[in-house]
């Protein structure tokens, strides 16, 4: 049986009787505390800081990091799957851009990208199983970055995977939960990375709205900039519907307004428990919208920010998982 | 479960620690800083993501192939992710070397089914456009030769 929960804060303890306790020094001696608006600010966002880094380690049950890592290996997998690779073969030389981190490989034949794809979604599959997981999690990682790296290097920088390939970065840098863990076991070693891949999709999502302010301003949503985006793209559900979209008063505006808004509020709406499922549904309405209306494939986006932030989200074990223990738990109990 | 003698799942919290603060916040750092610095090396970006304003104008780059007989053929690459966004390479003719130019050109050729033999010149055109807001047609407001490649 695993330890119970030793990652949290270190008690304090009385020292001994037998040594020597240096009395408090005098508050003559003690640094000058600086005062002002200035230093009250730097004060409390230096406590902000140090709260956040205490939630970053503190313990944190192994279903959740168990559920985080199987979905973000779903994730890659299914991208994996669903892709024909086999078009990279068709793609002369010369219209290859070398300008990226997997610029160094080669130009495969067809019969190894297709290697590469089963090799890549069974190790995914081994990873949703818990066989060897870190392992199975770092082959399907390391197929879905050369393949998805080929995949983007026409002279256009797709950014369809970069979400998902950066979570699963982070989540390549942890171990998970092996098969023999119980669900509610509770460690720092499980409680970070569900909260590290947090941390990552808000933090990119972040970025996505502030780069729209740093290079437009409050107008890219407040003007008709969402209007002539839509005019100009190419909807999978017809040419009416885009040009009735963009034509109706206001409309634009508020999809505009609504992104920006949920970009530059992911960190916030991931911090605190009970909005991260919201955050995951408002995510999948916005790129929803942005598939029906210009035909942009984010769904990468959508399962990642959904394997992260689901998990993280909901406020007790789902019933099926706890289920699964108590079986394994009479399964054991049975064979002791 | 832990067999006796073993390190448990929850030991070493410590490390566990450090691991957690250095992962998470090398991965936020260069997250950020690739977005101070505007960086673009798949799959570290700059998340510029729709971030220009877009309004009725617009540019167009075309590439033709002019045959022998003076018949244009647009060398626009199949539709798709990876052949499709070759037309972002169109720019890199207009300062290319001779030999690259030419090595470009005849990669759309093949792609587009054209015979080299067959064209007397590859012409890379820059159109701009102003769009109608009701109908979403283009109407052409300039037009620019940026490359001419013999291939």
């Amino acid at each position: 049986m695993s330890a119970p929960a030793t990652g949290g804060t270190p008690a304090v303890t009385s020292p001994p009787a037998s040594l020597p306790v240096t009395p408090p020094a005098s508050p003559s001696v003690l640094p000058p505390v600086a005062r002002g608006p200035l230093a009250r600010a730097l004060r409390r966002a230096a406590s902000w800081v140090r709260a956040l880094d205490a939630r970053l380690v503190a313990p944190g049950p192994a279903w959740r990091a168990r559920w985080v890592h199987a979905g973000v290996a779903a994730v890659v997998g299914l991208r994996l799957l669903t892709r024909d690779w086999t078009q990279l073969a068709d793609r002369p030389p010369a219209l290859r851009s070398h300008l990226n981190l997997v610029g160094w490989v080669p130009d495969l034949p067809v019969a190894v990208l297709v290697a590469l794809q089963a090799v890549g979604v069974v190790a995914a599959v081994l990873a949703i199983g818990r066989v060897r997981p870190r392992l199975a999690f770092a082959v399907a990682w390391a197929v879905y970055v050369v393949l998805a790296g080929l995949w983007g290097s026409s002279g256009k920088f797709m950014h369809n995977d970069v979400l998902t390939v950066t979570v699963a970065t982070v989540l390549l840098c942890s171990s998970p939960p092996a098969r023999d863990v119980r669900a509610d076991d509770r460690s720092v070693r499980w409680g970070w990375p569900p909260r590290a891949a947090l941390a990552v999709v808000g933090v990119v999502y972040l970025l996505t709205g502030v780069q729209k302010l740093r290079h437009s301003g409050p107008g890219w949503a407040l003007g008709d900039n969402m209007a002539w985006v839509l005019r100009q793209g190419t909807s999978p559900l017809g040419e009416g519907f885009t040009l009735a979209v963009a034509n109706l008063p206001a409309l634009p505006q508020l999809l505009a307004t609504g992104a920006l808004c949920l970009e530059l509020l992911a960190p916030l709406l991931l911090l605190v428990a009970w909005t991260r499922i919201p955050f995951a549904v408002a995510v999948a309405v916005m790129h929803t919208s942005i598939w029906a209306c210009l035909g942009l494939d984010y769904s990468a986006w959508v399962l990642t920010a959904a394997a992260v932030a689901v998990p993280a989200g909901l406020p007790w074990r789902p019933p099926w998982s706890r289920r699964r223990t108590s079986t394994r738990r009479q399964v054991r109990a049975a064979t002791a | 479960m832990a067999a006796a003698g073993q390190e448990s799942p929850g030991g070493a919290p410590l490390r566990e620690r450090c691991r957690a603060r250095r992962v998470t916040y090398s991965a936020v750092a260069v997250l950020l800083l690739a977005a101070l610095v505007q960086l673009d090396v798949w799959p570290i970006t700059a998340y510029r993501l729709f971030s220009n304003v877009r309004t009725a104008d617009g540019v167009s780059l075309t590439l033709w192939a002019e045959g022998l007989d003076g018949e244009r053929t647009d060398l626009r690459p199949p539709a798709g992710e990876v052949l499709g966004t070759t037309t972002h390479l169109y720019r890199q003719l207009e300062h290319a070397e001779p030999a690259h130019a030419r090595e470009l050109v005849s990669a759309w050729l093949e792609l587009a089914g054209v015979r080299r033999a067959d064209v007397a010149q590859v012409v890379l055109e820059r159109t701009t456009w102003r769009m109608d807001a009701e109908t979403r047609e283009k109407h052409e407001t300039g037009r620019a030769v940026v490359a001419v490649v013999q291939p």
